[in-house]
């Protein structure tokens, strides 16, 4: 196991320093000046001063060095001091500007995990149980329609009916900043009127999906050949579903809530925005619009790291429940 | 010889079990049914080992699965003891299993893969309230029961996917005894076994049935070793019983064609090189629309007139030896 461990890790070393050079050169490629994304508008200097203030950036952002020599430069700077470069749009060191907006993130991602698997678990059970009956059909069509909605639609629907029509919530933004930092009562109440309708989009955004892969997976389990065995002893029907059907069920639905526990950490570019919820995807979006070359390269990198793990992750865990697969 | 004094545990009467099939397209009128078991009345006595032969796909695990309402018959009805399963309501059947347990054929697929060994066995004894859930007691029985299938003790805490075929078919053997049934249906219990695994197997079968009295249903499509087995043998076609009777008699003298074929397709190990080899023709025929009168006329070289068009009698021609048939053999 732990030889396994370590071989998977040692792999993924040369894949991460693959991928870091392929977003390197896809941020050398990136069309806009970042030294002028440094600077202050041309208009409040004399184009001379310009010039030498231009020059001196040039140099300090290593610009005048090889293409090789400065993704070296940006490499070791960031396994060295964790330093991911500076950010022009937030205008701080990347590190710094990430930091709220991937807590803001988390924090709407636990919800929206925490709701989605309350709802797709009980839910897909249920269906494949009742497999092919009113119920079952009915939850697919309408699983299927909220799929189907873009999720600017769906966002800006739930914004026009619950912020508009019935003016109950807020329709976007953060809760004031004077309630951030002490946890209150009226801190708690702002944050959950701020969250309710992002969560709510997300939340039935990805059900579809999950519903369905829950309810294959059952029906899988059901029609295999140890229910009947199970049956046969005399068992309940609830220990038949939940013991016997289920814990074979978890192995496939395990490693995807594995999957989607990491997908805590990337944000929803188009939700957020549409939202005004200052979190990691909305983050990567102003980062694109201001060409935020420093940014956007630290921000798919840390995407794509989260993602080797999170596929570490579910294999471990695909060996831990199903006990016919050894890790070696 | 079957006496008068031999209490039938279960009797089926005119049992059908037809599985509805999906309709192929929008515009198909009726419903096609698989007409798996198509009345089947029969009796087995209290202690005896009931043998059902017959081809793959004529009934004989579906006529076992319905004798324990794993499968709702879709009309006649099925008493146990003198009672009638359909009668009873989900908890009461579900009490009623603890007695009546099934082998199944498969050993690989029927055991679930997440349990140990311990908890498939000792499972439906703690759901019959027979042990406590994690007793000292409970632990001691059934490595108890583990033991007398052959399965060593440290097997326990061991996974089905660790084990052979033959030593699942003994979890799978050890499962269904250890909650003491009365009666226990082998559905193809050893078929899936290599030989010399299967005779070991049946004369644990064998050893158990006389230890615990238990009463035994052998489906087989293994002659030899439902010969060996049992004490009457029925044999059925296309989800009838055509012939019925004592094991020795069945096979000593059979009455229906079918059973004289069959018989003579057993390998034996003389040279039989100068004898002639019947060959059945022609495949089974479709049990979603079978022949019309004796189902086996399509096949059988006896067949005349009278069996295209009427169903043959069920008739005991010897005493308690039953058969189907307008032409039976040694009565000619």
């Amino acid at each position: 196991m732990v030889k396994y461990l370590l071989k998977r890790i040692l792999i993924l070393i040369p894949v991460i320093l693959a991928i870091s050079v392929l977003l390197f050169t896809i941020g050398k490629l990136m069309p806009g000046d970042p030294v002028r994304a440094m600077l202050p508008p041309t208009t409040a200097l004399r184009p001379e001063q310009y010039q030498l203030a231009y020059d001196a950036m040039y140099r300090r952002l290593g610009l005048d060095k090889g293409v090789v020599e400065q993704y070296f430069r940006w490499f070791g700077n960031l396994i060295r001091y964790r330093d991911l470069g500076y950010s022009s749009i937030a205008n701080r060191p990347v590190a710094d500007a990430i930091k709220e907006p991937l807590k803001n993130t988390l924090m709407l991602n636990v919800f929206v995990n925490f709701f989605y698997l309350l709802i797709a678990l009980p839910l897909g059970i249920k269906m494949a149980v009742k497999r092919g009956s009113i119920y079952d059909t009915g939850i697919q069509v309408a699983s299927i329609a909220t799929y189907s909605i873009p999720s600017f639609f769906m966002g800006l629907s739930l914004i026009y009916i619950f912020a508009i029509t019935f003016p109950l919530l807020p329709a976007g933004g953060m809760p004031n900043t004077f309630l951030l930092g002490a946890w209150t009562w009226d801190s708690f109440k702002a944050w959950a009127r701020h969250l309710t309708l992002p969560v709510a989009a997300l939340t039935l955004m990805s059900l579809a999906s999950a519903l369905r892969y829950v309810r294959n997976a059952m029906i899988d389990a059901l029609s295999q050949d140890y229910i009947r065995t199970a049956r046969s002893k005399g068992l309940g029907e609830k220990v038949v579903i939940y013991s016997h059907a289920l814990r074979n069920a978890m192995i496939p639905i395990s490693t995807v809530i594995v999957m989607t526990l990491f997908s805590l950490f990337a944000g929803a570019t188009v939700t957020e925005s549409i939202f005004a919820y200052n979190g990691i995807g909305r983050l990567l979006l102003r980062a694109v619009t201001g060409r935020d070359t420093a940014l956007i390269t630290s921000l798919t990198l840390f995407f794509a790291v989260i993602n080797i793990i999170a596929v570490l992750a579910a294999d471990i865990i695909y060996g831990l429940v199903d006990p016919r697969i050894k890790l070696e | 010889m079957m006496d008068d004094e031999k209490k039938a545990l279960f009797t089926l009467s005119d049992v059908k079990m037809h599985f509805p099939l999906k309709k192929s397209s929008f515009f198909q009128k009726e419903k096609l049914f698989v007409k798996a078991v198509d009345g089947v009345s029969i009796d087995i006595y209290e202690g005896e080992t009931f043998g059902l032969v017959g081809e793959s796909g004529c009934g004989k695990s579906t006529l076992g699965r319905v004798m324990l309402q794993l499968y709702k018959q879709t009309s006649g009805s099925v008493h146990y003891n003198g009672i009638d399963l359909s009668t009873l309501g989900k908890e009461e059947m579900r009490k009623l299993r603890r007695e009546m347990q099934i082998i199944f054929q498969d050993p690989y697929s029927s055991l679930n893969q997440r349990f140990t060994v311990g908890n498939i066995i000792s499972e439906a004894l703690v759901a019959h309230n027979m042990f406590r859930r994690g007793s000292k007691e409970l632990e001691e029985y059934t490595i108890d029961i583990m033991e007398k299938c052959g399965l060593q003790h440290y097997f326990l805490h061991r996974y089905p996917h660790q084990f052979s075929g033959g030593q699942r078919q003994r979890i799978g053997i050890a499962r269904a005894l250890a909650p003491q049934p009365k009666f226990v249906v082998c559905d193809e219990a050893v078929s899936a076994l290599d030989v010399s695994i299967q005779s070991q197997i049946i004369n644990l079968l064998m050893d158990l049935k006389d230890s615990s009295n238990l009463t035994y249903l052998f489906i087989s499509h293994d002659l030899s070793a439902v010969k060996f087995i049992s004490d009457r043998v029925a044999v059925m076609y296309l989800g009838n019983i055509v012939e019925l009777g004592d094991s020795d008699k069945i096979f000593a003298e059979p009455l229906h064609p079918y059973t004289n074929i069959l018989l003579e397709a057993i390998p034996t190990t003389e040279d039989d090189s100068n004898k002639e080899l019947q060959i059945i023709e022609g495949d089974i025929p479709s049990p979603i629309n079978p022949p019309s009168g004796c189902k086996f006329h399509t096949r059988c070289k006896y067949a005349s007139d009278i069996c295209k068009s009427e169903i043959p009698q069920w008739e005991e021609l010897h005493p308690s030896h039953w058969v189907a048939c307008h032409h039976p053999i040694s009565v000619a």
